[in-house]
């Protein structure tokens, strides 16, 4: 039978069940002790992420092990497999080559071009490693596969552009004040973007000062998580001087930051510039504020046009991802055939050993012929004869056509049996 | 063919591959032609480095502005220095871009008029006074000031279309290939800050070397003239940027207005009055 994947990812897959057939640290080592221990998975991986749960095997059997993959599921899980089966792909051999390719190329993401995937790959494959399920052709592959996952990344722009909000935010600071370092940041407001755009931005560098709020509590729980110091909403103004990046979100239902503060701001600043990203509705910074020389405010619809900019970019860059995942396809394809065609070309060798080792033999002992010739003599016979064949072999591998070949060889020279590969 | 002849057009090339790879990776066609282009440039550098060295032990003077083809190779290698070697860890695939543009464009203008006016032989014959070692540090000094008035006002252009690419809020691809503000504000302001040091100190060596060689300052002459209405524009320049630590927007567009007086003063000089009036 050979490669197969089966799985449910977000596109058909609500959350709901994803959830429920979720692989957990302990539940990953307890699958894959499970498949490793079902004669029909000779090799098996478990990639288990938010958006996706996908068994990757390769089985001896014929037909697809979906028995195995269903008891594998009820002993982890305790599923009956009428609650997740309407929602199972199954891909096997080449399309199960390709889906992987796809998926470590970020093609089958939902964000395109994301690159927590290849990493959660990378983890799947050495936890599967770890225990034992992988042998040679799942190894292969998955080196294969997060090669040209990082190779995708590198040569394209698939994962070019920030493409959430907070990011997007994060991103534009480093197009204004370049790798963020010391500059500093005051949050207005405590809400779930404002925290999270303030935790990018730490972890991209800046130096999170101040966090401003009405509700002490909420607030010094953020500053505190963020190494920041409250302030009193009434006393934003005072510290906004030492800012060079400012959030605002706020349930405000009126500006909160007005032009001529700003304006009187970076009089004092000497256009040093200043960055507001105000992703509060209703909009807490007069939108006026952006005619200001040295001044870039985004609100939130500024942030998600950005974003989906980024994301249409990234789109432009599928078709050459798509070459890539074919060229890796062909190549590992070409790999496999060569692999399968071994044991029929060491049959040939063999043969032609054989017959070689009985003609010349005969033909040294009659003539004399030394046996430092009589080696070279048939050393060259055997590569002069191997050559056309094995390039041939080589040549069909790369399109498909070395079981001609093979079949051909052991017809016309009756080698035996074809091994079991 | 001379020796140097190949490697003035070896330059030339390399600048030239520079800026196609640079392309490449503008277009989104290839992403490695960035580094590909980068190297390019260092090697178009390095065998200028080699033109003027064998120039130098060839004849026995360095003196690089003798005629339009070494003038327009010196001027392209100063730039490529002030870039790679002074601005070395402020280097950014945009800027490379225009920069190898302009360098193939000066090297070009170079091969192209290689052999033709004096050489350095006859120049020296005519004129003695120009191996006084206070003139070569004149002209290299000037060069290497309008080497870094020029990398300033490229980084000004780009910094203007960021900012307003930012301002537009829906930015076009050009955009996403323009380095951090942060880093262009430090390649308009840094090579002011050399530039214009060098400037005067090439007025100055050039003032006394007039003395020396003419017994007066020529202070009439028109390229004299210019040069002090230039120097005039980026003290100024400097002066807003250290003591009103003006920056941002506004360095860079005093910075192009500067730039702009070189320009008018450089096609005033050529065109209406000729070179310096004494050669």
């Amino acid at each position: 039978m050979g490669f197969f994947i089966i799985g449910i990812n977000h596109k058909d897959c609500p959350v709901e069940v994803r959830e429920r057939l979720h692989f957990t640290s302990q539940k990953l080592q307890d699958g894959l002790a499970y498949a490793k221990a079902t004669a029909q998975f000779s090799e098996a991986m478990i990639l288990s992420t938010c958006n996706r749960v996908e068994f990757y095997g390769y089985t001896d059997f014929e037909g697809l092990p979906e028995n195995g993959f269903f008891a594998l599921m009820k002993e982890i899980h305790g599923v009956d497999r009428r609650d997740f089966e309407y929602y199972l792909y199954r891909h096997e051999g080449k399309e199960a080559l390709r889906h992987l390719f796809r998926v470590a190329a970020g093609l089958d993401s939902l964000v395109i071009g994301e690159n927590e995937i290849l990493g959660q790959l990378r983890s799947a494959f050495q936890t599967a490693h770890a225990a034992g399920c992988l042998h040679s052709l799942l190894y292969r592959l998955m080196e294969k596969a997060l090669k040209l996952g990082k190779d995708a990344r590198t040569e394209t722009l698939i994962n070019e552009g920030a493409v959430s909000i907070s990011s997007v935010a994060v991103e534009l600071a480093g197009k204004i004040f370049g790798q963020l370092t010391s500059e500093n940041v005051m949050v207005l407001g405590t809400g779930e973007m404002a925290a999270l755009t303030v935790k990018n931005l730490k972890s991209a560098g800046a130096t999170i000062r101040y966090v401003v709020s009405h509700s002490q509590e909420r607030a010094e729980k953020l500053a505190t998580e963020c190494g920041a110091e409250w302030v009193p909403f009434e006393a934003w103004e005072e510290k906004i001087q030492a800012v060079d990046i400012f959030i605002t979100a706020t349930s405000c239902p009126y500006p909160i930051v007005k032009y001529e503060q700003v304006k009187k701001l970076m009089s004092e600043r000497r256009h040093r510039p200043l960055f507001l990203v105000d992703i509060a509705v209703p909009r807490n910074v007069d939108p006026a504020i952006h005619q200001l020389d040295d001044v870039y405010l985004y609100n939130v619809d500024d942030l998600k046009s950005v974003a989906d900019r980024n994301l249409k970019h990234r789109g432009r860059e599928i078709e050459k991802v798509e070459i890539m995942v074919e060229k890796a396809l062909a190549s590992y394809q070409s790999w496999l055939q060569q692999l399968e065609a071994r044991p029929t070309v060491e049959s040939f060798e063999r043969y032609l050993d054989r017959i070689l080792e009985d003609e010349l033999g005969a033909f040294a002992k009659r003539s004399g012929l030394p046996d430092a010739q009589k080696d070279e003599l048939r050393e060259r016979i055997r590569a002069k004869l191997l050559h056309v064949p094995l390039t041939k072999i080589k040549e069909a591998s790369q399109n498909g056509g070395v079981a001609r070949y093979l079949h051909a060889l052991h017809s016309l020279f009756d080698l035996g049996p074809k091994d079991k590969d | 063919m001379s020796l140097a002849f190949v490697i003035l057009g070896a330059g030339c090339v390399s600048y030239g591959a520079a800026f196609l790879l640079y392309v490449l990776s503008f277009a989104e066609i290839w992403k490695g032609g960035r580094r590909a282009g980068s190297v390019m440039l260092q090697a178009g550098f390095l065998l200028g480095t080699l033109y003027f060295l064998s120039q130098g032990f060839q004849s026995g003077y360095f003196l690089p502005v003798v005629n339009m083809s070494a003038a327009l190779a010196f001027f392209a290698w100063a730039l490529a220095f002030v870039y790679l070697v002074l601005l070395g860890k402020a280097r950014t695939e945009s800027f490379g871009f225009f920069l190898s543009l302009l360098l193939c464009v000066l090297m070009t203008g170079s091969v192209m008029s290689f052999g033709r006016g004096h050489t350095i032989q006859t120049m020296v014959r005519a004129h003695p006074y120009l191996l006084d070692p206070t003139f070569v540090l004149h002209v290299v000094s000037a060069f290497f000031a309008y080497a870094n008035f020029a990398i300033s006002f490229i980084a000004s252009v780009l910094y203007l279309i960021e900012c307003r690419e930012l301002k537009k809020k829906n930015p076009s691809n050009f955009y996403y290939k323009l380095p951090p503000l942060e880093r262009l504000e430090r390649m308009v302001c840094l090579p002011l800050s050399w530039g214009t040091p060098l400037l005067l100190f090439a007025t100055a060596t050039g003032l006394m070397w007039a003395q020396h060689a003419f017994g007066s300052f020529l202070l009439l002459d028109p390229k004299t003239i210019v040069t002090f209405l230039v120097l005039g524009c980026y003290l100024v320049i400097l002066y807003r940027h250290w003591v009103a630590a003006v920056r941002g927007k506004e360095a860079a567009r005093l910075s192009i207005i500067a730039f702009m007086v070189i320009v008018a003063g450089f096609i005033e000089t050529i065109f209406l009055f000729g070179k310096h009036n004494f050669l």
